[in-house]
């Protein structure tokens, strides 16, 4: 962590020293520490820090970027020289429209120099404390416990100069025994909002054993997601269609659907980085202001995609604040902060109008299977259970899925009233990837394949 | 910087660590990516930094920092060392390590011509004239793109038992593809591998070999008549898997299962575990009699090649599989000490910032004796299927679902047309029993595969599987929705 001024300074600096027409300079440093567990020891205690700069040097129509992790003046000049010889070795972009424009920013207060700050001794004990609760259970402790800090500063010789910084934490507990496992995360921006024994309590629920672990004919069958489940189906389905390059690539199923009303009035999916839930930035990596976007509202697909601000004016509108860091492609832009609203049902409420059918706790490795068609094929891991007349009567072995996102949604009976922020830390420790989601009753789910445990 | 190592072993092993290494790395990449006549990415990247591991009571501590001065080093040992001790708190047991031979070497990948060396232009320019041969040959294609990588690492590697390693890694490669959409379907070609295409240990001559332009019309073709193809029909036949995907099949289901890390289970929470547990070494019948799979971190142009691993290891090559029976895992010193053996060499990070852990290498699947024209011929039923488009695997690497871009209906021992949207699924240990045919070594090439995942954070390493076209029998294909 460089901290503000010497971030905005060195932005500053490089912008005066660029020869290029126009200039962009973007900035993402962290500090960060992850303690990894496994058989109830910690095996990897890790800390990193680093911090980037990605200048975007913009020659006429022509368009160059490149990187360096030394914050120094000469390192900087020496990746604003790359990067205008890079745009010198371009080829036109005609229809490039030039850097976006400086627009009002509000920041807010992400910083919590607790996380910051919280030493190796302290987390080892909590995880020491962890593991002790498993004891009774005779279950072993595997997981990570990450807490950290980052930066992010952009600014662009239009005037964008901006800067905001935060923490995060997130604490997995995988509890395993011989035949069973239990999952439970969470994540926050104060460390020591974490309910650890809560977190636990979670976990050994679902790495209980019943009576009997059965295994289901592939076919379909009802299904409760755990919001877990319910994170991994949304962050695919912001791959698969919900930016502009989909769109572009007509290979969004936004463009067939475009104001027809697919689901219940009590589907709605938006993307809000400014939602304390999810755990955004206040601006994108362009520097342009956050807001929101609503892409479901009340069941009626509204057409919007996620834009940055070159895909935007390709397509005749405004940048919804969606940029990626530059070396991502011009044109792209994912909303990655996915809120869907709540429902009014009670986790128990959904069992209940379910009755009989699977209730899952997590997938693992999901894989898009056609894009457009929304087709994800994945496993389910750490606690799948048969339920009967809302009763959980049996662990059920692993299975596989093969099933459309969007006729899941469209299936979706019942959401739960409580919603929980999932943030996809194995992805993007410097841009958070999140989603904020509910459990879904949903009354077809199409299982495709089973596992030998 | 040497002497900045030095200081940073020193440091540690005053403090009262039992072992430690550090690596600084300087990583330099190129990337140009086309679309439509665009160039949407251009980028050229330097990060550098150091990375220190230590052991201290039995335990592992590690700090990465992008400072190079000599305070931030030290400082960044301390960290190190802090880690290692909190940790060493919550164990069960030490971390022992096997014994490593102790190393002074250098070491560079072979290449005739340095890819950085090579205007970008000249790069930009194959790429746009594939891009322009693609759009020529069906009004339904609509997103042509070109991918070209380049990859340079320098590194020094130092440990407190002496070894001092320099190593130079270079790769390159690229590839192009066209996807042909219409209103209710989008269908996708790439030559000469999916997402991004094929790389190898070997300079700009790797991307030249590749031809793209020569293959630019056909994949563009394909794809525009997938468009039109029948769905893959469900149905239990014979599945002939082309080398593109072949790779991806010994990747997920034979490379991370035999990760020992993984078999241990420091990758449960994340990754998943392996059904290869320690009793089934030497004795479990992964394959059937044609499945002899090696490792060779040496192998020339293989993008799991370097001469020594991030623990000053050499590289080496031994048995995985033979004629069907699972014989090694990939191992670390940390591990390798469980079976009482040394390391065989596959500990890598994927760069300064994070902790070395065990990564496939090349991961080669041996030719058999088929001629690929003798073996379609040989073939009543089926399809032959390649270039990837989806892969999924449980956590215990056991169920698998691929789905490839393309399928070649095979009847009556010739190829009868195509399938759209193919997947075939399985069991791992019962889909490689179920092979009865590997082709021969002219049909055998080195697959480079550039993204492959692991760890927390996620490292993405650089790995190789070399294979021909192999035949499998009575496997489930055409699960789509």
């Amino acid at each position: 962590m460089i901290g503000k001024e010497q971030a905005l300074n060195m932005i500053e600096y490089a912008l005066g020293k660029s020869p290029a027409d126009q200039t962009e300079i973007l900035m993402m440093g962290h500090d960060h520490f992850l303690t990894r567990y496994a058989n109830s020891q910690i095996h990897q205690n890790t800390a990193e820090e680093n911090s980037t700069f990605f200048i975007k040097a913009v020659l006429g129509k022509k368009i160059g970027i490149s990187t360096i992790n030394q914050a120094t003046p000469k390192a900087l000049e020496t990746a604003v020289e790359s990067a205008c010889k890079a745009a010198k070795n371009q080829k036109e972009v005609n229809d490039y429209p030039g850097l976006p424009q400086k627009a009002p920013i509000v920041d807010f207060n992400a910083f919590c120099p607790r996380t910051a700050e919280i030493n190796a001794e302290e987390k080892a004990l909590i995880v020491q404390d962890m593991i002790v609760r498993t004891h009774g259970d005779r279950m072993a402790l595997n997981g990570a416990f990450y807490t950290g800090s980052y930066e992010v500063a952009a600014g662009n010789t239009n005037g964008i100069l901006a800067y905001h910084k935060g923490t995060l934490t997130d604490i997995s507990a995988l509890t395993s025994s011989n035949n069973t496992t239990g999952y439970a995360s969470a994540s926050a921006r104060d460390v020591d909002t974490i309910d650890y024994t809560r977190l636990i309590e979670e976990s050994l629920e679902s790495a209980k054993a019943y009576d009997k672990t059965i295994t289901l004919e592939p076919g379909k069958y009802p299904v409760v997601l755990e919001e877990y489940a319910v994170a991994d189906m949304l962050i695919y389905l912001s791959y698969m269609g919900l930016s502009a390059e989909s769109v572009e690539n007509e290979n969004s199923f936004l463009i067939p659907h475009r104001g027809e009303k697919l689901f219940s009035e009590s589907i709605s999916l938006f993307d809000d980085a400014l939602n304390p839930l999810a755990f955004g930035t206040p601006f994108d990596y362009e520097g342009v202001p956050k807001s929101r976007l609503d892409f479901i509202k009340k069941g009626t697909i509204t057409g919007n995609c996620s834009h940055n601000h070159y895909s935007a004016f390709k397509a005749g509108t405004k940048t919804t604040g969606h940029a990626l860091p530059p070396d991502a492609g011009l044109s792209t832009a994912y909303p990655f902060h996915l809120i869907m609203e709540a429902g009014d049902a009670q986790n128990q409420d959904l069992l209940d109008a379910m009755g009989t059918g699977i209730l899952i706790k997590r997938f693992h490795y999901l894989t898009s299977v056609h894009d457009l068609k929304t087709i994800l094929s994945g496993m389910t891991r750490d606690g799948v259970f048969w339920v009967e007349k809302g009763k959980i009567t049996a662990r059920i072995s692993d299975m596989r899925f093969t099933q459309s996102i969007i006729e899941a949604l469209k299936n979706v009976e019942a959401l739960s009233s409580k919603r929980k922020s999932i943030w996809f830390r194995d992805f993007s420790v410097d841009f958070p990837i999140t989603a904020v989601v509910p459990r879904l009753f949903i009354k077809e789910f199409n299982f495709t394949g089973q596992t030998e445990f | 910087m040497k002497q900045h190592l030095s200081l940073a072993l020193d440091t540690v092993e005053d403090m009262g660590s039992s072992y430690a290494d550090v690596r600084w790395i300087s990583r330099k990449t190129q990337n140009i990516y086309t679309k439509n006549q665009k160039v949407e990415a251009f980028s050229e990247n330097l990060s550098q930094g150091i990375g220190i591991r230590v052991l201290y009571n039995g335990a592992w501590g590690f700090a990465g920092t992008n400072k190079t001065d000599e305070k931030s080093i030290i400082d960044t040992a301390k960290r190190a060392l802090r880690l290692a001790r909190a940790a060493s708190r919550v164990k069960v047991l030490d971390v022992m390590l096997s014994e490593a031979p102790t190393v002074r070497d250098s070491y560079k990948t072979p290449y005739k011509t340095d890819p950085f060396s090579i205007p970008t232009d000249d790069i930009i320019e194959t790429l746009i004239h594939c891009d322009e041969i693609m759009n020529e040959q069906d009004e339904f294609i609509k997103v042509r793109e070109g991918h070209f990588d380049a990859y340079s690492e320098k590194k020094d590697f130092m440990s407190t038992e002496g070894s001092e390693i320099y190593q130079e890694i270079l790769w390159c490669g690229g590839g192009i593809s066209a996807s042909a959409v219409c209103s209710e379907d989008s269908q996708t070609r790439s030559y000469p591998a999916s997402f991004g295409g094929e790389y190898s240990t070997r300079g700009f001559e790797f991307f030249e070999e590749l031809e793209l332009e020569k293959h630019a019309a056909k994949i563009a073709q394909e794809a525009a008549a997938l468009l039109k193809a029948p769905q893959c029909p469900q149905d239990k036949t014979t599945l002939l898997l082309g080398g593109s995907q072949l790779a991806l099949q010994i990747h997920e289901s034979c490379g991370h299962p035999i990760e020992l890390d993984r078999v241990l289970g420091m990758e449960a929470s994340f990754a998943g575990t392996s059904f290869l547990t320690p009793d089934k070494r030497g004795e479990f019948q992964y394959g059937s009699k044609h499945v002899n799979i090696h490792c060779d971190a040496a192998y020339p142009g293989g993008m799991g090649t370097f001469a020594y691993d991030d623990e000053g290891i050499p590289a080496q090559k031994y048995d995985v599989v033979r004629e069907g029976i699972f014989k090694n895992y990939l191992t670390s010193r940390e591990t390798a000490v469980l079976f009482e053996e040394d390391s065989n060499g596959t500990v890598r990070a994927d760069g300064w910032e994070r902790m070395p852990m065990i990564r496939m290498t090349n991961i080669n699947l041996e030719p058999g004796e088929w001629n690929i024209d003798e073996l379609i011929k040989d073939t009543q039923k089926g399809i032959l299927v390649d270039t990837n488009r989806s892969w999924s695997i449980d956590q215990q690497r056991l169920n698998f679902q691929f789905g490839t871009e393309i399928a070649y209906k095979v009847e009556e021992g010739s190829i009868e047309g195509i399938y759209k949207n193919p997947t075939y699924t399985g069991i791992t240990p019962e889909f490689w029993r179920s092979c009865d045919a590997v082709t021969d070594k002219n049909n055998w090439q080195m697959h480079g595969i550039p993204h492959c995942g692991k760890g927390e954070p996620m490292q993405t390493m650089f790995v190789g599987h070399g294979c021909s076209t192999a035949r499998f029998r009575n496997v489930q294909i055409g699960v789509f929705d």
